[in-house]
């Protein structure tokens, strides 16, 4: 058997007093296609900080790639949630995508050679961003800057993608092909999305965690009505605006 | 007009208000991004406890500012770094605080302070060619660095998480940006004194941003905006014989003032359809 590409082994946080993460285990392996489910405040985003290395959990263990997070990060694409993003900031769409290069290159200037530019342009290729090259993050709309993300994230040659609540502000003819060009990417790397709203979860999804503090995990390679219902099996309710009945397309 | 030109100070001056631009226009477009303008102003007032310990200690004021400049940038960055909080409150004691400490020490120092106002509010046509010499070698190490360092600057101020996740140090790096931004205080305070620092750092890099989208280019810009304010504000303060400090800030702040107001109307305009 191929051994996990992220190995999260009973990891427990607590920040500020809250039991963030509760022994919480999860394996990604190769090619996989992962959705985290659970409610806001359930530690999902708290959980890619710790795959990514960026939050520390008091115990338990992770490993990238059969190493710490700290020492092989270039293994991991991330797409943060974007509304806490300054879009204002002056730089391009292509400067933006580029800089998802910059965990390859040593050095203290960071100089961008050749085939980081290859690379950038090739990931915007990929997402399908290529006619914004030259233009500002802010002249686009809410699904392009979206898949500046994803491409920023991809230019890095990344073998796991981690994106964390990847739909909320795009509308859903937007979502459609969004995901579309998602699972363009399955063949280079496992994809991870976080999410708590369970209308985006797609026949495509291998295996669905669903994380409140606790994590439940199943381990059925499409999604049926049981997947559903234990995803509603959380202590909370999983989402607020409910879509209990939400058509999924059924693997005969 | 002309005429004065010939004049030592005022070549002194120009040149003091061009090298002042430069860095100026650099730094200053990094603190508008990074939307650390409070920040910088919270720096550039706790320098003024500097200067008032060199006038207790009978050293160079200017020295005594970089000191508290510098440790007062370090001392915000570092809690910036550990505690995930608000700097806001912080800056705000900082910059009350180095003041109250510069007006205590003055107080205590015997007899008269000569120069006291050009610290606060800045005399350009007072500075001495060996205070312009210094000035050039600090806008030098700035500027050598911040090439050094521009494609990580550029990646912590725009995203300080994905750049940690770049294997960049993202602390060492704002650190480091603050610093600058500290020594840059300090030059500016020798044109524009410890009140006006933040309208001539923050102004001219707020202007070109709405010109252009790209960084470099706005600091270019800045940097060139800066001259003309501060030449401009020198040739007039001598003219109508008034502070040449308070003249330059008026008059960057007044071309701020038109931007913002115009571009209100014309997006306004842009709205009804008219």
């Amino acid at each position: 058997m191929t051994k996990p590409l992220v190995e999260v082994k009973d990891v427990s946080l607590t920040l500020n007093g809250h039991k963030v993460l509760d022994h919480v285990s999860i394996d990604i392996y190769p090619g996989e296609f992962h959705a985290i489910i659970g409610p806001n405040g359930g530690g999902k985003t708290t959980l890619l900080k710790v795959i990514l290395g960026l939050i520390t959990p008091d115990s338990g263990m992770v490993k990238i790639d059969g190493r710490s997070p700290e020492e092989n990060r270039s293994v991991l694409g991330y797409v943060p949630q974007f509304r806490t993003y300054d879009f204002s900031y002056p730089i391009s769409v292509r400067e933006m995508v580029l800089s998802g290069r910059l965990g390859h290159i040593k050095g203290l200037r960071k100089r961008f050679r050749p085939e980081d530019g290859k690379a950038a342009d090739e990931a915007m290729e990929t997402m399908d961003i290529s006619a914004f090259s030259d233009h500002h993050i802010d002249e686009l709309s809410g699904g392009e800057q979206q898949r500046v993300m994803i491409a920023r994230a991809i230019a890095g040659d990344p073998k796991v993608l981690l994106l964390d609540e990847p739909t909320v502000y795009i509308d859903s003819p937007t979502a459609e092909k969004f995901f579309e060009l998602l699972f363009s990417l399955r063949e280079r790397m496992a994809i991870v999305m976080v999410t708590h709203d369970i209308g985006s979860l797609t026949p495509e999804v291998d295996k669905v965690a669903c994380l409140n503090h606790r994590i439940y995990t199943h381990h059925d390679s499409e999604v049926t009505d049981d997947m559903l219902l234990a995803a509603y099996g959380c202590p909370i309710d999983v989402i607020g605006h409910g879509v209990p009945h939400r058509v999924f397309r059924r693997h005969e | 007009m002309l005429s004065i030109l010939a004049y030592e100070f005022f070549r002194n001056a120009l040149i003091a208000g061009i090298i002042a631009s430069i860095v100026c226009g650099v730094i200053g477009s990094f603190v508008v991004v990074k939307r650390m303008v409070s920040l910088a102003g919270g720096i550039s007032h706790s320098a003024f406890g500097g200067i008032g310990l060199g006038y207790f200690l009978g050293i160079n004021p200017i020295a005594g500012a970089a000191v508290f400049a510098v440790l007062s940038a370090a001392a915000i960055g570092h809690i910036r770094n550990t505690a995930h909080q608000n700097t806001d409150t912080l800056i705000g004691a900082v910059w009350s605080g180095g003041m109250a400490i510069g007006i205590l020490f003055v107080y205590l120092t015997p007899g008269f302070a000569p120069d006291l106002m050009s610290y606060l509010f800045g005399n350009i046509l007072l500075v001495p060619f060996s205070e312009i010499v210094m000035m050039a070698c600090l806008v030098t190490v700035i500027l050598l660095s911040v090439f050094v360092f521009y494609n990580q600057l550029v990646a912590v101020t725009f995203d300080e998480e994905y750049a940690a996740l770049m294997n960049i140090n993202s602390k060492a790096v704002m650190m480091l940006l603050l610093v600058f931004t500290a020594l840059t205080v300090v030059v500016l305070i020798q044109v524009v004194g410890v009140i006006l620092v933040i309208a001539l750092l923050a102004l001219p890099a707020a202007i070109s941003r709405e010109y252009t989208g790209r960084l470099d280019l706005m600091m270019i810009m800045s940097a060139g905006l800066g001259m003309v304010f501060t030449t401009g504000g020198i040739f007039i303060s001598y003219l109508f014989d008034i502070p040449s400090g308070a003249t330059i800030i008026i008059l960057v702040s007044v071309v701020y003032i038109l931007l913002v107001v115009s571009k209100r109307v014309r997006e306004k305009r842009k709205t009804f359809g008219t």
